[in-house]
């Protein structure tokens, strides 16, 4: 089994988590001009990765907070998971 | 005609079960039902001193910042929840009062206080052998030295999300949903099946 580290409890086992997709999408402002294709294009459209990708995970089993993840997709290897908003510089804690 | 509310303990249905596993006692596993306890969720910014001020004046407690229990000299504990959530427990009925206590003295502050007492029951599980019964379902780190006397988390027993406290050496509760509490007890049995029969 896989353990993520969650922002706020800590290394935990994978069966407590749930992944929730691609990180950093963000919602059109001016959505009543918007294109259909671009409407698609923000809710239906994802990218398929391979290598490192930006995750949401939510540890649903545990604090219940969502937090964001650098996966690999190819090794399934956490590079690191950090708070929502921190980016790139925020508080992140390395797979051990 | 009813005018009379009577209390249900949610394991009310597996009564009989539970009363034959343990024909021989709890020797080396026990398990108790504790219901009717008192549970309050209570949310808020940790950071804001007014906010810890109101709520530790109410429960005589300090809140927990980390995975831990905070207690008072009158019962009540704090159970670190989540960086912004905590669960109030008290072993006495005192949901409504303590949710009004609370919602008075956070008045103008940016809160959240819900008496959820009947939505949980506390299983109590004792013994030598307690931490394998555990252990057949729940994926955390139980050995005392990551999991010490005062802690307590978050996590799952099969498929039953649980609220695990380290009360003492061999002592530990769960807080299970009361829609889960059936299931989560015949799984505990189950899991301690080798060690009760
Ligand atoms: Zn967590």
């Amino acid at each position: 089994m896989l353990q993520i580290t969650c922002p706020w409890c800590g290394a935990r086992a994978e069966s407590e988590f749930s992944c929730g997709g691609e990180a950093d999408i963000v919602r059109p402002l001016e959505s009543e001009t918007l294109s259909d294709e671009a409407w698609g294009d923000y809710v239906f459209m994802r990218k398929n990765t391979k290598g490192v990708h930006k995750e949401q995970w939510f540890h649903a089993s545990g604090c219940r907070r969502w937090f964001n993840a650098e996966r690999d997709t190819v090794t399934y290897q956490f590079i690191r998971t950090y708070p929502i908003g921190a980016g790139a510089s925020g508080d992140s804690h390395g797979a051990d | 005609m009813s005018d009379q509310l009577i209390q249900e303990a949610p394991l009310v249905g597996i009564k009989s079960k539970l009363a034959a596993a343990f024909v021989k006692g709890p020797k080396d596993f026990g398990l108790v039902e504790r219901a009717f306890m008192t549970h309050v969720t209570l949310r808020g910014d940790p950071d804001s001193p007014a906010f810890r001020g109101a709520v530790e004046e109410v429960l005589q407690l300090a809140l927990p910042s980390g995975q831990t229990i905070t207690a008072s000299a009158s019962g009540c504990s704090a159970v670190w929840m989540g960086p912004d959530e905590w669960l109030i427990q008290s072993v006495e009925e005192t949901g409504p009062e303590l949710e009004r206590a609370l919602r008075q003295a956070l008045a103008g502050e940016h809160h959240a206080v819900v008496d959820v007492s009947s939505g949980y029951t506390v299983f109590e599980l004792s013994g030598r052998r307690v931490r394998e019964v555990l252990a057949k379902g729940c994926p955390l780190d139980l050995h005392p030295k990551v999991f010490p006397v005062g802690c307590s988390t978050q996590s799952h027993f099969f498929k039953a999300g649980i609220t695990v406290l380290h009360i003492a050496e061999e002592l530990y509760q769960l807080v299970v949903r009361r829609s889960f509490a059936e299931y989560a007890c015949l799984m505990l049995l189950d899991a301690a099946d080798e060690f009760i029969r």
